[in-house]
């Protein structure tokens, strides 16, 4: 007899609670990461990750399934520059001050060395373009593709490549030269 | 191909984001070109840095309580889910209905004419056609859906989740009568010594306890008044049917949301049918739930109550999810005794300042919604008292002092 192919099996039909718990624990620290880069601050960080979910609850998972990593980064962007956009007028860009997310399993002195090098790095993507040095998070700390980050920032692939390539140049004039 | 020190195809090559017939082409450009081959060298430098400075803690999560709000989001869109599909069921059943219906004609006839005692039905084909099973016409209307039919009581649609714009474009709100919920929750608390139980808790009537004057957009009513002129306003003699107003703030358990006060007001000496229903923007409001009215009495599912007692008011509290921080959030159309009264706009400004009266009915909601273990978000006993807290004042009027005491009677109670 031959055997049905399993791919004719129909998908399996999870429920919205088991979908959601997945996505939390799969992108929640990703998620935290990126938008803590975008806020400079963990803990409205996770408010805008908590948000993001919340949406994500109301989302039939067949619509995101496919393209949920995008679909995420993208509603968590979305939300950060909101509140960017309603703190511009209030918070002056140089009293922002990165807030460090702790490294784990790390001793106090390679924790402190690594928060140093971490800030220096971020004063720099500092003074890149908010287009660079979001492209530039989104592919160093994310590891996205271009394609994903043109779906979620809606610049061409092409531009995509422009920045970061720009901004990689202007990063490595900016970090001090390593004498040895 | 030449291949400058400043063509991105470079960074491109580095990343692996070429598509192996360019890539190539690369590769043997750089292998050519000293100066390409610095610009590479430099560039994996940069991207080491990168990397190592980049790497984030697995360790960071959301904390336990957001989790928790994110969890219990996704357990009340599953409930909705079912009852939607109920729903669906019910809208499914609606044309087999009328099939059945017709199909009964049929039989009927053909029952009628084999019977010899019976007169024959001449235009037994021309009747009108039977009327649908009433189940089958209760198929939820548009655009507000019953989550659930209890008998004989008003039902808030959204009294267990959130309703979303897209499925529920206009939601009638109902007016409050019954106000002895805070007496209730008061004997639970200071006589009983204990929490009351989540189902005895009417929010509604706990937020229409108190007075509540909100810093609010303003609309008022006027009904045909004969001989009413401005200047026999000295008399009492008004032409004024009912006020009302709105007014936004964020919402204290769910940092994502605004909370829309709606109060309304109505004349001092007549009773009044106000009939209101909130348009929500679909620009900029992607869910809302009206607080409480999870099963307020003598009222059917059909329609939201309307009678405004005499100098009564009511007040509404919903809860608003936006797809931005602040803007136009939609329109309340309202009608006095039938006769439509000018629309009010919902507007929020993210940076106002809210009313001392809105933070004490957004206080009452928070811990309304914090007894009943209703959808809180946020909210514990930590961010409870904290809200109490910043609601008192030394000036503070008898019953809010009073209602303040309550909060933290109920929180030291274990």
């Amino acid at each position: 007899m031959t055997p049905v192919p399993a791919d004719e099996d129909p998908p399996p039909i999870i429920s919205q609670e088991a979908f959601i718990e997945q996505a939390i624990t799969d992108f929640q620290s990703p998620l935290i990461a990126y938008a803590s880069a975008l806020l400079h601050d963990v803990d409205r960080a996770r408010d805008v990750v908590q948000d993001t979910f919340i949406r994500l609850c109301q989302q039939p998972p067949e619509r995101v399934r496919e393209q949920l990593k995008s679909w995420l980064f993208t509603v968590c962007r979305n939300r950060a520059m909101d509140i960017l956009r309603k703190e511009r007028n209030t918070t002056a860009l140089e009293d922002v001050r990165w807030k460090k997310v702790a490294g784990p399993g790390l001793q106090p002195d390679e924790s402190i060395d690594l928060a140093e090098r971490h800030a220096q790095l971020m004063a720099m993507l500092e003074r890149l373009s908010p287009n660079q040095r979001e492209v530039i998070l989104l592919k160093f700390q994310q590891g996205l593709s271009y394609q994903e980050i043109h779906q979620i920032t809606g610049l061409t692939t092409t531009n995509i490549g422009f920045l970061i390539h720009a901004g990689l140049k202007r990063l490595r004039d900016l970090i001090p030269k390593d004498p040895s | 191909m030449k291949v400058y020190p400043q063509d991105p195809r470079l960074t491109a090559f580095l990343l692996d984001e070429l598509d192996p017939a360019e890539a190539h082409k690369i590769r043997e450009a750089i292998n050519t070109d000293p100066a390409l081959q610095e610009t590479l060298a430099e560039l994996k430098l940069a991207r080491a840095d990168l990397a190592e400075s980049l790497t984030f803690s697995s360790s960071v999560a959301l904390l336990p309580a957001q989790r928790e709000a994110i969890m219990q989001e996704a357990r009340s869109v599953d409930q909705n889910a079912k009852i939607t599909s109920f729903a669906r069921l019910l809208q499914g059943w609606k044309p087999y209905g009328i099939s059945l219906a017709a199909a009964a004609v049929v039989a009927l006839i053909l029952l009628l004419k084999t019977n010899p005692e019976s007169k024959p039905a001449p235009t037994a084909l021309a009747r009108p056609m039977p009327p649908i099973p009433e189940q089958v016409a209760l198929a939820p209307p548009a655009p507000v859906k019953p989550t659930a039919l209890p008998s004989g009581n008003f039902v808030n649609p959204s009294a267990t989740a959130s309703l979303t714009v897209v499925e529920n474009p206009a939601l009638p709100l109902p007016m409050s009568k019954v106000k002895h919920g805070l007496a209730l929750i008061t004997q639970a608390i200071r006589t009983e010594r204990q929490l009351p139980a989540a189902a005895s808790v009417q929010l509604e009537e706990i937020l229409n306890a108190l007075p509540l004057k909100l810093n609010a957009i303003t609309a008022i009513a006027r009904r045909p008044k004969p001989n009413w002129h401005p200047d026999v306003r000295e008399t009492g003699m008004s032409a004024h049917a009912a006020t009302l107003g709105a007014e936004t703030l964020p919402c204290p358990w769910k940092p994502s949301a605004t909370l829309l006060l709606v109060s309304i007001r109505g004349n001092a000496t007549d009773a009044c049918q106000a009939k209101m229903v909130f348009h929500p923007n679909p620009e900029n409001v992607s869910r809302y739930r009206l607080l409480g009215y999870s099963a307020s009495k003598d009222n059917s599912p059909a329609e939201a109550p309307s009678l405004l007692e005499a100098g009564a008011s009511t007040t509404l509290a919903i809860e608003i999810e936006s797809n931005n921080s602040a803007g136009d959030f939609g329109t309340l159309s309202w009608a006095i005794d039938g006769q439509p009264a000018p629309t009010l706009s919902v507007r929020h400004v993210a940076a106002s300042e809210p009313s001392d009266d809105a933070r004490f009915a957004a206080l009452i909601c928070s811990f309304s919604q914090w007894l009943s273990g209703g959808n809180t978000g946020l909210l514990d006993r930590d961010l409870l008292a904290a809200l109490a807290r910043e609601n008192g004042a030394e000036n503070l009027a008898p019953e809010r002092a009073d209602f303040l005491a309550l909060v933290r009677e109920a929180l030291e109670i274990k």
